[in-house]
């Protein structure tokens, strides 16, 4: 609860794309938001938007995006888009065990 | 009724000072000032004689004596001492008064205020640190929500929200009556009926993004009932879904955080866990988010689902 006690951490910042209504929560703490015009699998729908979110650990972030399975797609750095998709391949992968 | 553990230490705690002043009093006086009977304050003098600091001495213990009908009590200094506190303890109380204090609808605020002004007027400007501490409660939107949920419960108004629900990462838009706001383990919520749902809900005041508050009645219908805190927040229903999930052994912690309908050992750690859901989106959320800690054993289609949704977010990386 007070902000002063937790201490100072690195925050380093990625950058993500998220369907029309996706990544609702990144939204919200998003640094910078803006509509990305023609780009995701359909242009002809409501645009895309590209956010820039802080972090702080690339893996609990990871962890995170991957909960929004094809809603949002990390852009950068690549660490996080390598993180995910190991995260991705190991989700299809446990499944047919 | 049996009394509170709780209780009886706060009455046995004010009872040692208060004997220590009043040696000699009769048995019935010191009852009648503490409001237990006789037979009471006999079991606590009894529970006082076997108390003190550790050591285990017999002069380490409180000496209680009352057979004469008066009572006499020695030996309890450390007791009867007045509570000292740090600075850095007088500051964390400060501190959370202070946000106690911003809790609409609080029951005891007089007390809390009174508190506060006692410490402030003893610690004095060694506390005068607690006005550089920011409590997280008014920061960003939280404040301007709370104060909106004061607002409207103190004027019995019905309240419009926009609330994300982030395991389902969607936003809706709901009327609400207000009950109450009440903080459950470090986090902020409303207690409201919701006229979307038609059932008393409870909202995490930092999920609501944003609020107004509407020139309508809002007081909450008759069958609203506030739900008792103490329970699971999140309490399945009959007709929810049963799932089956084998879980790794780094995903054990989903049976301490969710709660599940019966666990089976396997083996190397791995857990085979049955739960109910009313919600397969928050179920696909979670697998997916556990990256193949864990496998949908049932129902086969929901299995199937996580696997063509992690496919399909695959293709975003190609």
């Amino acid at each position: 609860m007070l902000r002063s006690l937790v201490p100072e951490r690195v925050q380093s910042k990625a950058v993500l794309r998220a369907r029309p209504g996706g990544g609702q929560a990144l939204r919200r703490r998003a640094l910078e938001q803006s509509e990305l015009p023609g780009a995701g699998d359909q242009p002809q729908q409501e645009p895309w938007t590209r956010l820039v979110v802080p972090y702080y650990d690339i893996e609990v972030l990871a962890e995170e995006l991957t909960a929004y399975g094809p809603s949002v797609v990390a852009e950068e750095p690549a660490e996080l888009r390598d993180a995910i998709v190991r995260r991705l391949t190991a989700v299809v992968a446990g499944a047919a065990s | 009724v049996t009394e509170g553990a709780t209780e009886r230490l706060s009455r046995l705690l004010t009872m040692v000072p208060w004997l220590l002043t009043h040696q000699g009093v009769e048995l019935t006086a010191a009852a009648s000032e503490f409001g237990v009977d006789e037979a009471q304050l006999v079991k606590d003098l009894e529970l006082l004689f076997v108390c003190g600091t550790p050591g285990h001495l017999p002069d380490d213990l409180i000496e209680a004596e009352w057979e004469s009908g008066r009572v006499f009590v020695d030996n309890a200094d450390t007791i009867a001492r007045p509570l000292r506190l740090g600075v850095d303890e007088a500051l964390a109380l400060v501190v959370g008064l202070r946000t106690l204090a911003e809790v609409p609808g609080l029951g005891e605020r007089a007390a809390v205020d009174r508190a506060l002004a006692k410490l402030e007027a003893a610690a004095g400007a060694a506390v005068a640190g607690a006005d550089s501490v920011h409590v997280d409660l008014e920061a960003g939107t939280e404040a301007e929500v709370l104060a909106a949920c004061r607002r409207a419960l103190r004027d019995r108004r019905r309240l419009r929200i926009d609330y994300l629900v982030p395991s389902r990462d969607e936003t809706t838009t709901r009327d609400v009556d207000p009950m109450r706001v009440q903080t459950v383990e470090a986090r902020w919520y409303l207690e409201a009926w919701c006229h979307r749902a038609e059932a008393v809900r409870l909202f995490r005041l930092d999920r609501i993004v944003d609020v107004e508050v509407l020139d309508e009645d809002g007081t909450p219908p008759a069958q609203a009932h506030s739900r008792d805190l103490d329970e699971e927040l999140f309490s399945p229903g009959p007709d929810d879904l049963v799932v089956t999930l084998e879980l790794a052994a780094s995903a054990r912690w989903v049976v301490d955080y969710y709660p599940v309908e019966a666990v089976e050992e396997l083996a190397d750690g791995r857990l085979l866990v049955r739960l109910r859901t009313a919600d397969t989106r928050w179920l696909q959320r979670l697998v997916l988010r556990l990256s193949g800690q864990a496998r949908v054993v049932e129902p086969a289609e929901l299995g199937s689902e996580v696997v063509r949704l992690a496919e399909e977010a695959l293709s975003g990386y190609r």
